[in-house]
């Protein structure tokens, strides 16, 4: 039997690969980045960093249109890129099998944010299915290409960062191509009004056989009556660990619910625990129920859950969390990094500086202190136009070159239209370098902002007299771009 | 057999997601069930690094409650993992310290205890980079586990070029005199 150690993230791409796909696209974002990353070089797939999320999605969706099997992955916050195409493409379905992969990161190791993409399932309408080891993440891979082909849907495989990072062992098997064609079918395809109203119905009646299927592959273990748990994902591991002789309703399948199993389970137990990280997803459709459990009045809804945590709060023990109290080693750039020269020059400049997201984030941080904001992909641009509308002080817009691409583009054209007066810094280091320095659709900057219109573009280095361009920019009566290129050491 | 966790600590670029994932591609390759669990800081470089590997005859939790065995690969970054060391359990630790503001004091007391073997890697193999592989020596005469397996495992997963240099530091682990280190 041919097995072999992978992480969750590997084993998704490996379940991809043994299913078929034809192409994989992802932008790249911790805990997902691996993903793809496992799936760049087989000769079999056409692989690909795209621009952003929402672009992933849609070139995933042609080639599920024109019959082959296409995997799309990114981090939770991609979703929200990407959730425009999502909505609609669960109207209209697939022809061969598409699945999206939301790797989600509770307790916040890399990201801005802790949300709980499970509510994408729901709203979308779109079954959910959630491995809790790297076995479970190959075969559920494998399951959803099934699932969204029998059932004409676009499938959620729900990662967590624990899930995606962990190691476990794999048994490996074929790769079986997939094989339909194109399939011209408008009614289905052309989401106008008079197409869209009966596949919204058309939706309904599928979850309703989705619930039909939830019912028949979650599993129920049955052992000790006293205590049940509803539990998902790596929860499930953490309170089988503590837990062994209780009794257990593992949703591989979590939206939509085994409502069937829920009430035959819940009628079998003496006490019903819910155990799920974030949201009160499952607890909240459970009491819908009307079943009685104990769920985020007892965990906490911020944060991971851990074995001991479970532990303590099942068995009344004290929960000892080791309170870290000792230096902590923060995140900073590399020796050399070209970032330190630029953000030295705006440090001393004292403006409001609009940053975005990548390494350049880290400006914030002790001993810079030279960022002021970061929310979001793309933000940048649009909020320092908004800053410059309301306020006399200077402000400027920092941008890394991927995150540009992804998500500056659109924000550029419009102030430049809404005559901003501001200063937009793009830092070209030539990749993705966050994440490991993944390439991204490359652009010349400085031929966009011209060909947008604008007059002042200024290219700078390390070696440029930093202080006295962004100076000279700012003060003027007119939208500026300055492009900083200094490639990422990485990269180098 | 009941569940045998081992906890890996140190900062970014000293190898120890390197040797957690040997340790488990030994351990896997002997037959037990595996599961790991890493978390790396958002730094390329010098960030705090920790990983675990537990195994057994059936794993669930990739998360550790408590250790077994403990390496060390950094002082600061022992301490702020010590504590789950077992009280029957071996610590192997560095005795090298990765500065940062506040570093605290006199680590090297807060952490001996009798089951706590403390190192100085760089000087007995005058070569930091292997370090790693000395503790992995170390650590393979507690978990009996057959050596080939462990070559084996080194050859698959260390780049060619580098093979020799760590099978001897490797080997420098295993033949350590303890007697005169501690």
């Amino acid at each position: 039997m041919n097995k072999k150690l992978l992480s969750g993230n590997e084993a998704i791409a490996r379940g991809a690969y043994e299913a078929g796909v034809k192409v994989a696209c992802s932008y790249p974002g911790t805990p997902a980045t691996e993903i793809n990353e496992a799936l760049v070089g087989h000769k079999e797939i056409y692989t690909e960093w795209s621009a952003n999320e929402k672009v992933a999605l849609e070139i995933a969706f042609g080639a599920c249109y024109a019959g082959k099997r296409a995997i799309v992955s990114m981090k939770h916050v991609g979703l929200n890129v990407a959730a425009d195409p999502l909505f609609t493409i669960s109207y209209a379905g697939v022809n061969s099998g598409l699945v999206i992969v939301s790797a989600d990161d509770p307790g916040i190791f890399s990201s801005q944010n802790e949300q709980d993409n499970r509510n994408y399932a729901k709203f979308a309408k779109i079954p959910m299915l959630e491995p809790s080891d790297s076995q479970e993440a190959k075969d559920f891979t494998k399951l959803a290409f099934d699932i969204s082909e029998k059932y004409d849907t676009p499938v959620l495989l729900r990662l967590t960062t624990r899930v995606s990072h962990s190691k476990s062992i794999v048994e490996l098997g074929q790769r079986k191509e997939s094989q339909k064609e194109i399939k011209k079918d408008i009614k289905k395809y052309v989401m106008i009004p008079s197409h869209a109203k009966p596949r919204h119905v058309f939706v309904e009646e599928r979850l309703k056989k989705l619930e039909d299927l939830s019912n028949k592959i979650n599993k129920i273990e049955y052992n000790n009556y006293d205590i049940g748990i509803i539990t998902n994902g790596i929860s499930y591991q953490y309170a089988k660990e503590v837990m062994p002789n209780a009794s257990f309703l593992k949703l591989n399948m979590s939206y939509p619910l085994p409502k069937k199993l829920i009430t035959e389970f819940s009628k079998k137990v003496k006490k019903l625990y819910v155990i799920e990280e974030l949201d009160p997803f499952i607890e909240e459709q459970v009491k819908a129920l009307g079943v009685n459990c104990i769920g985020k009045e007892k965990f906490p809804i911020c944060g991971e859950l851990s074995p001991s945590m479970i532990d303590s709060i099942l068995n009344n023990k004290t929960y000892s969390k080791i309170e870290d109290v000792l230096p902590k080693r923060l995140p900073a750039w590399c020796n050399g990094c070209p970032y330190n020269s630029l953000f030295a020059a705006l440090k001393e400049l004292d403006l409001n500086v609009i940053g975005d997201i990548g390494c350049y984030t880290l400006a914030a941080l002790e001993p810079y202190n030279a960022l002021d904001v970061q929310i979001n992909m793309g933000l940048s641009i649009g909020a320092s136009f908004g800053v410059e509308k309301v306020s006399k002080e200077k402000n400027i817009a920092v941008i890394g070159d991927s995150t540009f691409v992804h998500s500056g583009i659109t924000a550029l054209i419009d102030i430049f239209n809404n005559k901003s007066t501001g200063t937009v810094i793009i830092i070209d280091n030539g990749g993705t370098a966050m994440t490991g320095m993944q390439p991204y659709p490359k652009v010349d900057f400085a031929k966009l902002a011209k060909a947008i219109g604008i007059k002042n573009i200024v290219k700078i280095n390390s070696k440029s007299s930093i202080k006295s361009v962004i100076e000279n920019e700012v003060n003027k009566k007119e939208l500026s771009v300055i492009v900083y290129e200094e490639p990422c050491l990485l990269g180098k | 057999m009941k569940t045998k966790d081992i906890l890996l600590a140190g900062v970014g670029g000293q190898g120890v997601m390197l040797a957690s994932n040997i340790i488990s591609e030994v351990l896997f390759k002997a037959g037990f069930d595996v599961k790991t669990s890493s978390i790396k800081g958002m730094s390329q470089r010098l960030g705090s690094v920790v990983s675990s590997v537990r195994f057994g005859e059936k794993v669930y939790s990739p998360v550790i409650r408590k250790a077994d065995y403990f390496l060390g690969f950094e002082l600061l970054e022992t301490l702020r993992y010590i504590s789950y060391l077992n009280k029957g359990g071996i610590g192997i630790i560095n005795n090298y310290e990765s500065r940062i503001e506040n570093y605290p004091k006199e680590i090297i007391k807060r952490i001996k205890k009798n089951n706590v073997i403390l190192l100085d890697g760089q000087k007995m193999l005058g070569n930091k980079k292997v370090i790693n592989l000395l503790f992995l020596g170390i650590l393979s005469r507690h978990l009996g586990i057959e050596k080939r397996f462990w070559i084996e495992s080194i050859k698959e997963i260390i780049p060619e070029k580098y093979v020799n240099i760590n099978l001897r530091a490797f080997e420098e682990g295993i033949n350590v005199d303890f007697k005169n280190k501690r």
